[in-house]
Protein backbone atom coordinates (compact mmCIF):
# COMPACT_ATOMS: atom_id res chain seq x y z
CA UNK A 1 0.00 0.00 0.00
CA UNK A 2 2.85 2.50 0.73
CA UNK A 3 6.15 2.01 -0.99
CA UNK A 4 9.72 3.54 -0.85
CA UNK A 5 12.12 2.56 -3.69
CA UNK A 6 15.71 3.57 -3.19
CA UNK A 7 14.39 6.98 -1.60
CA UNK A 8 16.89 9.99 -1.04
CA UNK A 9 16.48 13.06 -0.15
CA UNK A 10 18.53 16.19 0.64
CA UNK A 11 17.82 19.64 0.92
CA UNK A 12 19.10 22.66 -1.68
CA UNK A 13 22.28 23.66 0.38
CA UNK A 14 23.45 19.90 -0.05
CA UNK A 15 22.67 18.49 3.28
CA UNK A 16 21.97 14.68 2.59
CA UNK A 17 19.03 13.80 4.63
CA UNK A 18 17.96 10.61 3.15
CA UNK A 19 19.92 7.79 1.93
CA UNK A 20 18.77 5.18 0.05
CA UNK A 21 15.48 4.32 2.01
CA UNK A 22 13.93 1.16 0.77
CA UNK A 23 10.09 0.55 2.90
CA UNK A 24 6.84 -1.81 1.96
CA UNK A 25 4.31 -0.97 4.38
CA UNK A 26 1.15 -3.24 4.09
CA UNK A 27 -2.29 -2.03 4.35
CA UNK A 28 -3.94 -2.13 8.25
CA UNK A 29 0.09 -2.61 9.83
CA UNK A 30 0.65 -0.04 12.29
CA UNK A 31 4.57 1.02 12.16
CA UNK A 32 6.79 2.70 14.15
CA UNK A 33 9.48 4.73 13.13
CA UNK A 34 12.09 5.34 15.84
CA UNK A 35 14.50 7.25 15.92
CA UNK A 36 16.97 10.27 17.43
CA UNK A 37 16.71 14.34 16.17
CA UNK A 38 18.14 14.64 13.19
CA UNK A 39 17.74 11.31 11.86
CA UNK A 40 15.28 12.25 8.79
CA UNK A 41 11.98 10.45 10.61
CA UNK A 42 10.03 13.72 9.72
CA UNK A 43 11.50 14.51 6.49
CA UNK A 44 10.76 10.81 5.24
CA UNK A 45 6.87 10.81 6.58
CA UNK A 46 6.32 13.93 4.51
CA UNK A 47 7.45 12.22 1.32
CA UNK A 48 4.22 10.21 2.34
CA UNK A 49 1.63 12.69 1.85
CA UNK A 50 3.68 14.27 -1.03
CA UNK A 51 5.03 17.64 1.19
CA UNK A 52 8.23 16.58 0.16
CA UNK A 53 9.26 15.02 -3.15
CA UNK A 54 12.40 12.77 -2.91
CA UNK A 55 15.72 13.72 -4.67
CA UNK A 56 16.17 10.13 -5.88
CA UNK A 57 13.89 7.05 -6.08
CA UNK A 58 10.08 6.67 -6.16
CA UNK A 59 7.08 6.76 -3.44
CA UNK A 60 3.81 5.42 -3.91
CA UNK A 61 0.94 5.35 -1.97
CA UNK A 62 -2.09 3.25 -3.02
CA UNK A 63 -1.03 2.96 -6.52
CA UNK A 64 -0.61 6.80 -6.47
CA UNK A 65 2.42 8.86 -7.00
CA UNK A 66 2.60 11.87 -4.00
CA UNK A 67 5.53 13.96 -6.37
CA UNK A 68 2.76 14.36 -8.97
CA UNK A 69 0.47 17.21 -8.95
CA UNK A 70 -2.71 15.27 -10.61
CA UNK A 71 -2.34 12.23 -7.86
CA UNK A 72 -1.74 15.13 -4.80
CA UNK A 73 -5.46 15.69 -3.42
CA UNK A 74 -6.64 12.22 -3.81
CA UNK A 75 -3.71 11.19 -1.89
CA UNK A 76 -3.87 14.23 1.26
CA UNK A 77 -7.55 12.90 1.57
CA UNK A 78 -5.55 9.04 1.45
CA UNK A 79 -2.72 10.24 3.84
CA UNK A 80 -3.98 12.17 7.21
CA UNK A 81 -1.16 13.68 9.63
CA UNK A 82 -0.97 14.81 12.90
CA UNK A 83 1.67 16.65 13.77
CA UNK A 84 4.02 17.62 17.10
CA UNK A 85 2.47 21.10 18.56
CA UNK A 86 -1.41 20.82 18.20
CA UNK A 87 -1.61 24.11 17.98
CA UNK A 88 0.10 24.82 14.69
CA UNK A 89 -2.88 22.51 13.22
CA UNK A 90 -5.76 24.22 15.28
CA UNK A 91 -7.74 26.70 12.92
CA UNK A 92 -11.26 27.02 14.37
CA UNK A 93 -12.53 28.70 17.63
CA UNK A 94 -14.20 25.57 18.85
CA UNK A 95 -13.51 21.59 18.92
CA UNK A 96 -16.54 21.06 16.70
CA UNK A 97 -15.73 24.07 14.33
CA UNK A 98 -11.88 22.96 14.15
CA UNK A 99 -13.00 19.34 13.36
CA UNK A 100 -15.41 20.36 10.90
CA UNK A 101 -13.17 22.33 8.59
CA UNK A 102 -11.37 19.78 6.83
CA UNK A 103 -14.87 18.13 5.58
CA UNK A 104 -16.78 22.05 4.87
CA UNK A 105 -13.13 22.48 2.53
CA UNK A 106 -14.27 19.48 0.58
CA UNK A 107 -17.93 21.15 -0.05
CA UNK A 108 -19.80 17.97 1.21
CA UNK A 109 -23.78 18.18 2.13
CA UNK A 110 -24.42 19.25 5.94
CA UNK A 111 -25.62 15.96 6.89
CA UNK A 112 -22.54 14.23 5.94
CA UNK A 113 -20.39 16.49 7.20
CA UNK A 114 -22.24 16.68 11.14
CA UNK A 115 -22.23 13.06 10.76
CA UNK A 116 -18.20 13.01 10.42
CA UNK A 117 -17.37 15.70 12.93
CA UNK A 118 -19.46 13.47 15.58
CA UNK A 119 -18.22 10.48 14.42
CA UNK A 120 -14.46 11.92 14.91
CA UNK A 121 -15.00 13.43 18.03
CA UNK A 122 -16.58 10.07 19.43
CA UNK A 123 -13.47 8.73 17.97
CA UNK A 124 -11.11 10.43 20.26
CA UNK A 125 -13.65 10.59 23.36
CA UNK A 126 -14.24 14.20 23.31
CA UNK A 127 -17.82 14.35 23.14
CA UNK A 128 -18.13 16.25 26.04
CA UNK A 129 -16.13 19.41 24.55
CA UNK A 130 -17.18 19.72 21.40
CA UNK A 131 -18.64 23.15 21.77
CA UNK A 132 -15.19 24.07 24.16
CA UNK A 133 -13.05 27.01 23.22
CA UNK A 134 -9.45 25.59 21.54
CA UNK A 135 -7.88 28.48 23.93
CA UNK A 136 -9.70 26.42 27.56
CA UNK A 137 -8.28 23.14 26.45
CA UNK A 138 -5.15 21.60 27.82
CA UNK A 139 -2.42 20.30 25.51
CA UNK A 140 -3.58 16.81 25.60
CA UNK A 141 -7.11 17.56 24.73
CA UNK A 142 -6.02 19.83 22.08
CA UNK A 143 -3.69 17.01 20.43
CA UNK A 144 -6.99 15.01 20.87
CA UNK A 145 -9.00 17.54 18.68
CA UNK A 146 -5.98 17.80 15.64
CA UNK A 147 -6.70 13.66 15.71
CA UNK A 148 -10.19 14.27 15.03
CA UNK A 149 -9.72 16.85 12.43
CA UNK A 150 -7.55 14.46 10.84
CA UNK A 151 -9.95 11.66 11.19
CA UNK A 152 -13.18 13.82 10.01
CA UNK A 153 -11.32 13.53 6.12
CA UNK A 154 -11.92 9.37 6.80
CA UNK A 155 -7.87 8.83 5.77
CA UNK A 156 -7.30 5.42 5.24
CA UNK A 157 -3.58 6.01 6.40
CA UNK A 158 -2.98 8.16 9.26
CA UNK A 159 0.77 9.36 10.15
CA UNK A 160 1.21 10.45 13.52
CA UNK A 161 4.87 12.67 14.16
CA UNK A 162 6.28 13.23 17.62
CA UNK A 163 2.38 13.40 18.82
CA UNK A 164 3.08 13.30 22.38
CA UNK A 165 6.71 14.96 22.98
CA UNK A 166 4.70 18.26 24.62
CA UNK A 167 2.63 15.93 26.82
CA UNK A 168 2.28 14.65 29.76
CA UNK A 169 2.34 10.94 31.07
CA UNK A 170 -1.51 10.85 31.57
CA UNK A 171 -2.44 12.79 28.31
CA UNK A 172 0.61 9.89 26.33
CA UNK A 173 -1.05 7.00 27.32
CA UNK A 174 -4.59 8.23 26.09
CA UNK A 175 -3.35 9.41 22.93
CA UNK A 176 -1.69 6.22 22.36
CA UNK A 177 -4.43 4.07 23.30
CA UNK A 178 -6.48 6.24 20.74
CA UNK A 179 -3.74 5.52 17.99
CA UNK A 180 -3.80 1.55 18.93
CA UNK A 181 -7.90 2.00 18.86
CA UNK A 182 -8.04 3.68 15.13
CA UNK A 183 -5.69 1.03 14.06
CA UNK A 184 -7.67 -1.92 15.39
CA UNK A 185 -10.15 -0.05 13.48
CA UNK A 186 -8.60 -0.59 10.05
CA UNK A 187 -6.44 2.60 9.61
CA UNK A 188 -3.14 2.03 8.86
CA UNK A 189 -0.82 3.47 11.26
CA UNK A 190 2.76 5.40 10.56
CA UNK A 191 4.00 6.32 13.99
CA UNK A 192 7.19 8.35 13.78
CA UNK A 193 8.27 8.91 17.49
CA UNK A 194 11.53 8.88 19.64
CA UNK A 195 10.13 7.81 22.40
CA UNK A 196 11.14 3.90 22.70
CA UNK A 197 8.39 3.10 24.99
CA UNK A 198 5.73 4.10 22.55
CA UNK A 199 7.15 1.77 19.42
CA UNK A 200 6.22 -1.51 21.70
CA UNK A 201 2.93 -1.31 20.64
CA UNK A 202 3.19 -1.31 16.86
CA UNK A 203 3.78 -4.70 14.76
CA UNK A 204 6.92 -3.27 13.50
CA UNK A 205 9.85 -0.95 14.20
CA UNK A 206 11.92 0.72 11.54
CA UNK A 207 14.98 2.43 12.76
CA UNK A 208 16.42 5.33 11.69
CA UNK A 209 19.85 6.75 11.91
CA UNK A 210 21.34 9.68 9.87
CA UNK A 211 18.87 9.00 7.09
CA UNK A 212 19.69 5.13 6.55
CA UNK A 213 17.77 2.37 8.28
CA UNK A 214 19.71 0.81 10.76
CA UNK A 215 17.23 -1.62 11.92
CA UNK A 216 13.84 -3.47 10.82
CA UNK A 217 11.27 -5.65 12.64
CA UNK A 218 9.30 -6.84 15.35
CA UNK A 219 9.88 -4.60 18.72
CA UNK A 220 10.93 -7.89 19.71
CA UNK A 221 14.05 -7.85 17.72
CA UNK A 222 14.76 -4.23 17.25
CA UNK A 223 14.77 -3.98 21.39
CA UNK A 224 17.07 -6.72 21.53
CA UNK A 225 19.34 -5.58 18.67
CA UNK A 226 19.64 -2.13 20.35
CA UNK A 227 19.99 -3.35 23.66
CA UNK A 228 22.78 -5.68 22.16
CA UNK A 229 24.84 -2.59 20.74
CA UNK A 230 24.82 -1.16 24.03
CA UNK A 231 22.30 1.52 23.51
CA UNK A 232 19.68 2.53 25.99
CA UNK A 233 15.80 0.68 25.40
CA UNK A 234 12.64 1.57 28.36
CA UNK A 235 13.72 1.21 31.87
CA UNK A 236 11.48 -2.10 32.06
CA UNK A 237 12.91 -3.60 28.85
CA UNK A 238 16.93 -2.93 30.05
CA UNK A 239 15.81 -4.54 33.46
CA UNK A 240 13.99 -8.01 31.60
CA UNK A 241 17.07 -8.08 29.23
CA UNK A 242 19.17 -8.49 31.79
CA UNK A 243 17.79 -10.37 34.30
CA UNK A 244 17.27 -12.55 31.15
CA UNK A 245 20.86 -12.49 30.52
CA UNK A 246 21.40 -13.73 34.21
CA UNK A 247 19.49 -16.15 33.94
CA UNK A 248 16.80 -15.33 36.33
CA UNK A 249 13.62 -15.09 33.82
CA UNK A 250 12.83 -16.83 30.75
CA UNK A 251 14.16 -15.61 27.31
CA UNK A 252 11.30 -15.90 25.75
CA UNK A 253 9.47 -12.67 27.32
CA UNK A 254 8.76 -9.58 25.54
CA UNK A 255 7.28 -7.34 28.87
CA UNK A 256 4.99 -4.67 27.55
CA UNK A 257 5.42 -2.86 30.54
CA UNK A 258 6.72 -3.12 34.25
CA UNK A 259 3.93 -4.28 35.56
CA UNK A 260 3.81 -7.25 33.40
CA UNK A 261 7.36 -7.58 33.94
CA UNK A 262 6.85 -8.01 37.35
CA UNK A 263 4.31 -11.03 36.82
CA UNK A 264 6.92 -12.79 35.34
CA UNK A 265 9.61 -12.25 37.91
CA UNK A 266 6.86 -12.95 41.02
CA UNK A 267 3.88 -14.05 39.72
CA UNK A 268 0.76 -12.49 42.38
CA UNK A 269 -0.83 -15.38 44.64
CA UNK B 1 22.31 33.41 48.89
CA UNK B 2 19.69 31.61 47.37
CA UNK B 3 16.47 32.08 45.68
CA UNK B 4 13.91 32.11 48.26
CA UNK B 5 10.10 31.97 47.54
CA UNK B 6 7.57 32.81 50.04
CA UNK B 7 3.70 31.93 50.08
CA UNK B 8 3.03 32.58 46.87
CA UNK B 9 -0.23 33.00 44.77
CA UNK B 10 -0.76 33.88 41.23
CA UNK B 11 -3.72 34.29 39.15
CA UNK B 12 -4.85 35.68 36.25
CA UNK B 13 -7.72 38.10 35.72
CA UNK B 14 -10.09 39.49 38.20
CA UNK B 15 -13.10 39.11 40.22
CA UNK B 16 -15.43 36.39 38.75
CA UNK B 17 -13.03 35.88 36.02
CA UNK B 18 -10.35 35.29 38.25
CA UNK B 19 -8.34 32.34 37.65
CA UNK B 20 -5.60 31.31 39.95
CA UNK B 21 -2.63 29.13 39.08
CA UNK B 22 -0.53 29.19 42.37
CA UNK B 23 -1.48 28.72 45.76
CA UNK B 24 0.57 29.01 48.92
CA UNK B 25 4.17 27.38 47.15
CA UNK B 26 7.42 28.11 49.68
CA UNK B 27 10.39 26.54 48.22
CA UNK B 28 14.30 27.89 48.32
CA UNK B 29 17.45 27.18 45.77
CA UNK B 30 20.60 27.26 47.06
CA UNK B 31 24.12 28.04 45.33
CA UNK B 32 24.70 24.45 43.78
CA UNK B 33 21.25 23.16 44.42
CA UNK B 34 19.29 21.47 42.35
CA UNK B 35 15.90 21.26 42.63
CA UNK B 36 13.57 19.41 40.39
CA UNK B 37 9.90 20.98 39.42
CA UNK B 38 7.46 18.11 38.94
CA UNK B 39 3.46 17.75 38.10
CA UNK B 40 1.34 17.43 35.62
CA UNK B 41 0.72 19.60 32.28
CA UNK B 42 -1.08 22.48 33.59
CA UNK B 43 -0.51 22.26 37.09
CA UNK B 44 1.42 26.17 37.30
CA UNK B 45 4.99 24.69 36.86
CA UNK B 46 6.00 27.23 34.34
CA UNK B 47 4.06 30.33 35.86
CA UNK B 48 5.79 29.16 38.84
CA UNK B 49 9.66 29.75 37.09
CA UNK B 50 8.41 32.85 35.67
CA UNK B 51 8.49 34.26 38.99
CA UNK B 52 11.99 33.37 39.64
CA UNK B 53 13.39 35.82 37.59
CA UNK B 54 10.88 38.72 37.71
CA UNK B 55 8.86 37.92 34.34
CA UNK B 56 5.78 37.54 36.71
CA UNK B 57 4.79 39.20 40.31
CA UNK B 58 3.35 37.49 42.94
CA UNK B 59 -0.36 38.44 43.34
CA UNK B 60 0.38 37.86 47.07
CA UNK B 61 3.69 36.74 48.68
CA UNK B 62 6.84 37.30 47.97
CA UNK B 63 10.31 35.89 45.63
CA UNK B 64 13.71 37.15 46.36
CA UNK B 65 17.12 35.95 44.93
CA UNK B 66 20.26 36.95 46.63
CA UNK B 67 18.39 39.46 48.78
CA UNK B 68 16.61 41.21 45.85
CA UNK B 69 13.18 41.38 44.97
CA UNK B 70 12.82 39.39 41.89
CA UNK B 71 11.27 42.08 39.99
CA UNK B 72 14.47 44.11 40.06
CA UNK B 73 16.31 44.81 36.86
CA UNK B 74 20.02 43.00 38.40
CA UNK B 75 17.78 39.53 39.20
CA UNK B 76 17.92 39.23 35.18
CA UNK B 77 21.11 38.31 35.47
CA UNK B 78 21.45 36.60 38.07
CA UNK B 79 18.37 33.87 36.67
CA UNK B 80 19.46 32.54 33.34
CA UNK B 81 16.13 30.46 31.83
CA UNK B 82 15.96 28.33 29.07
CA UNK B 83 12.01 27.95 27.82
CA UNK B 84 10.34 25.15 26.71
CA UNK B 85 10.07 25.78 23.10
CA UNK B 86 13.81 26.80 21.97
CA UNK B 87 12.75 28.28 18.35
CA UNK B 88 10.99 31.20 20.66
CA UNK B 89 14.25 31.95 22.29
CA UNK B 90 16.79 31.78 19.51
CA UNK B 91 16.23 35.10 17.14
CA UNK B 92 19.64 36.18 15.32
CA UNK B 93 20.85 35.36 11.98
CA UNK B 94 23.89 33.24 13.44
CA UNK B 95 24.57 31.03 16.23
CA UNK B 96 27.34 33.30 17.14
CA UNK B 97 25.25 36.54 17.21
CA UNK B 98 22.53 34.32 19.48
CA UNK B 99 25.19 33.06 22.02
CA UNK B 100 26.81 36.90 22.02
CA UNK B 101 23.44 38.85 22.43
CA UNK B 102 23.23 38.62 26.38
CA UNK B 103 26.87 39.20 26.87
CA UNK B 104 26.69 42.23 24.27
CA UNK B 105 24.09 44.00 25.65
CA UNK B 106 25.91 43.96 29.16
CA UNK B 107 28.74 45.58 27.28
CA UNK B 108 30.90 42.85 26.72
CA UNK B 109 32.60 43.16 23.00
CA UNK B 110 35.89 42.27 21.50
CA UNK B 111 37.97 39.31 22.59
CA UNK B 112 36.52 38.74 25.69
CA UNK B 113 33.14 38.16 23.62
CA UNK B 114 34.67 35.87 21.31
CA UNK B 115 36.10 34.07 24.54
CA UNK B 116 32.60 34.40 26.47
CA UNK B 117 30.46 32.69 23.17
CA UNK B 118 33.68 30.04 22.53
CA UNK B 119 33.30 29.12 26.01
CA UNK B 120 29.45 28.68 26.42
CA UNK B 121 29.58 26.44 23.38
CA UNK B 122 32.25 24.15 24.82
CA UNK B 123 30.11 24.35 28.22
CA UNK B 124 26.90 22.61 26.31
CA UNK B 125 29.02 20.34 24.36
CA UNK B 126 28.40 21.34 20.89
CA UNK B 127 31.39 22.06 18.26
CA UNK B 128 31.98 25.60 17.68
CA UNK B 129 31.94 25.31 13.59
CA UNK B 130 28.33 25.61 13.82
CA UNK B 131 28.82 29.52 15.16
CA UNK B 132 28.46 30.72 11.48
CA UNK B 133 25.39 28.72 10.88
CA UNK B 134 21.70 29.59 11.35
CA UNK B 135 20.55 28.53 14.50
CA UNK B 136 17.31 27.38 12.70
CA UNK B 137 18.94 25.34 10.38
CA UNK B 138 20.18 22.49 13.57
CA UNK B 139 17.96 19.84 15.00
CA UNK B 140 15.96 20.43 17.55
CA UNK B 141 18.10 18.67 20.08
CA UNK B 142 21.19 21.13 18.49
CA UNK B 143 18.96 24.29 19.09
CA UNK B 144 17.76 23.60 22.59
CA UNK B 145 21.58 23.47 23.67
CA UNK B 146 22.39 26.25 21.57
CA UNK B 147 19.59 28.19 23.30
CA UNK B 148 21.16 26.84 26.72
CA UNK B 149 24.49 28.36 25.49
CA UNK B 150 23.09 31.86 24.68
CA UNK B 151 21.49 31.55 28.37
CA UNK B 152 25.07 30.30 29.93
CA UNK B 153 27.07 33.37 28.28
CA UNK B 154 25.66 35.75 30.23
CA UNK B 155 27.07 33.47 33.54
CA UNK B 156 23.88 33.94 35.61
CA UNK B 157 24.02 32.49 39.23
CA UNK B 158 20.98 30.37 38.70
CA UNK B 159 19.66 28.48 35.79
CA UNK B 160 16.16 27.58 35.53
CA UNK B 161 15.27 24.98 32.85
CA UNK B 162 11.59 24.35 31.57
CA UNK B 163 10.62 20.87 29.85
CA UNK B 164 14.32 20.71 28.68
CA UNK B 165 14.31 16.85 27.91
CA UNK B 166 10.86 17.04 26.24
CA UNK B 167 11.29 16.11 22.51
CA UNK B 168 15.30 15.70 22.94
CA UNK B 169 16.81 12.30 21.98
CA UNK B 170 18.56 9.86 24.68
CA UNK B 171 21.83 11.71 22.76
CA UNK B 172 21.31 15.09 23.42
CA UNK B 173 19.69 14.40 27.12
CA UNK B 174 22.91 12.60 28.22
CA UNK B 175 24.29 15.59 26.80
CA UNK B 176 22.23 18.32 29.22
CA UNK B 177 22.64 15.96 32.22
CA UNK B 178 26.63 16.05 31.81
CA UNK B 179 26.19 19.80 31.30
CA UNK B 180 24.11 20.74 34.05
CA UNK B 181 25.93 18.29 36.31
CA UNK B 182 28.92 20.62 36.10
CA UNK B 183 27.62 24.15 36.16
CA UNK B 184 26.19 22.46 39.68
CA UNK B 185 29.47 21.61 40.43
CA UNK B 186 30.41 25.29 39.90
CA UNK B 187 28.04 26.67 42.09
CA UNK B 188 25.30 27.22 39.60
CA UNK B 189 21.94 26.78 41.44
CA UNK B 190 19.56 24.83 39.38
CA UNK B 191 15.70 24.14 38.63
CA UNK B 192 14.53 21.50 36.56
CA UNK B 193 10.78 21.79 36.04
CA UNK B 194 9.63 18.19 33.99
CA UNK B 195 7.31 15.83 33.85
CA UNK B 196 9.29 13.26 33.56
CA UNK B 197 9.87 11.91 36.89
CA UNK B 198 12.88 9.67 36.32
CA UNK B 199 14.90 12.73 34.52
CA UNK B 200 14.64 14.77 37.99
CA UNK B 201 14.79 11.96 40.75
CA UNK B 202 18.46 10.77 39.71
CA UNK B 203 20.18 14.39 39.97
CA UNK B 204 17.91 16.38 42.03
CA UNK B 205 18.87 17.32 45.66
CA UNK B 206 15.54 18.62 46.13
CA UNK B 207 12.03 17.79 45.20
CA UNK B 208 8.85 19.90 44.82
CA UNK B 209 5.63 18.13 43.41
CA UNK B 210 2.92 20.31 42.37
CA UNK B 211 -0.50 19.71 42.23
CA UNK B 212 -3.27 21.94 40.43
CA UNK B 213 -0.82 24.66 41.75
CA UNK B 214 -0.71 23.47 45.17
CA UNK B 215 3.30 22.37 46.44
CA UNK B 216 2.02 18.63 47.83
CA UNK B 217 5.32 18.06 48.55
CA UNK B 218 8.81 19.41 49.24
CA UNK B 219 11.63 17.02 50.04
CA UNK B 220 14.47 15.02 48.96
CA UNK B 221 13.80 12.06 45.96
CA UNK B 222 14.22 9.25 48.68
CA UNK B 223 11.50 10.75 50.81
CA UNK B 224 9.97 11.55 47.35
CA UNK B 225 9.84 7.64 46.33
CA UNK B 226 8.56 6.56 50.11
CA UNK B 227 5.48 8.18 49.26
CA UNK B 228 2.62 5.90 48.16
CA UNK B 229 0.11 9.03 47.31
CA UNK B 230 2.66 10.73 44.84
CA UNK B 231 3.05 9.45 41.13
CA UNK B 232 6.52 6.72 40.51
CA UNK B 233 8.80 5.70 37.88
CA UNK B 234 8.03 2.65 36.28
CA UNK B 235 10.33 0.83 37.84
CA UNK B 236 9.73 2.15 41.54
CA UNK B 237 6.43 0.60 40.36
CA UNK B 238 7.55 -2.60 39.71
CA UNK B 239 9.44 -2.89 42.75
CA UNK B 240 7.10 -1.91 44.67
CA UNK B 241 4.88 -4.82 43.28
CA UNK B 242 7.31 -7.74 43.74
CA UNK B 243 7.71 -6.51 47.65
CA UNK B 244 4.08 -7.01 47.91
CA UNK B 245 4.14 -10.18 46.28
CA UNK B 246 6.45 -11.16 49.14
CA UNK B 247 9.85 -10.54 47.17
CA UNK B 248 12.65 -9.06 49.62
CA UNK B 249 13.53 -6.02 47.44
CA UNK B 250 13.64 -1.81 48.47
CA UNK B 251 10.28 -0.18 47.12
CA UNK B 252 12.18 3.03 46.58
CA UNK B 253 14.55 1.85 43.99
CA UNK B 254 13.59 3.56 40.47
CA UNK B 255 17.10 2.82 38.28
CA UNK B 256 17.46 -0.12 36.28
CA UNK B 257 21.02 -1.10 37.92
CA UNK B 258 20.16 -0.69 41.29
CA UNK B 259 16.75 -2.75 40.89
CA UNK B 260 18.38 -5.54 38.93
CA UNK B 261 20.53 -5.67 42.14
CA UNK B 262 17.94 -5.78 44.58
CA UNK B 263 16.00 -8.70 42.47
CA UNK B 264 18.85 -10.93 41.71
CA UNK B 265 19.84 -10.87 45.40
CA UNK B 266 16.11 -11.64 46.71
CA UNK B 267 15.84 -14.20 44.01
CA UNK B 268 18.84 -15.96 44.39
CA UNK B 269 18.25 -16.43 48.20
CA UNK B 270 14.56 -17.38 47.46
CA UNK B 271 15.48 -19.89 44.87
CA UNK B 272 18.41 -20.78 47.46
Amino acid sequence: MIELKDVSYSYPNGHNVLDNIDIRIEKGSFITILGDNGSGKSTLIRHINGLLKPSQGVVSVCGMDPASSTDIWKIRQTVGMVFQDPHSQAVGATVEEDVAFGPENLALESDEIRLRVTNAIANVGLECLEDSLLMSLSGGQLQKTAIAGVLAMVPEILIFDEVTSMLDSVSRSQIIDIVRQLNKRGHTVVYVTHHMEEALFADRVIVLENGSITSDGTPRDVFREIYASGRKVPPHLELAFRLQDAGMISPDVFPMDALSLKEEICPSR
Amino acid sequence: MSIEVNGLHFSYGKGKKRLTILKDVTFSVGKGEFVGIIGNVGCGKTTLIKHLNGLLVPVTGNVTVDGLVSSKKEVCRKVGVLFQQPSKQLFCKTVFEDIAYGPSNFGMKGDELEYCVHDAIEKVGISSDILGSSPFSLSGGEMRLVALAGVLSSSPDYLVLDEPTSGLSTFYKERLFRTLELLRQNGVGIVLVSHHLEDVLGVADKIVYLNEGKMVFEGAPEEYLSSLSLPAPEITVLMRGLSSSGLAVRKTVFSVEDAFNEIVGALSEKRG
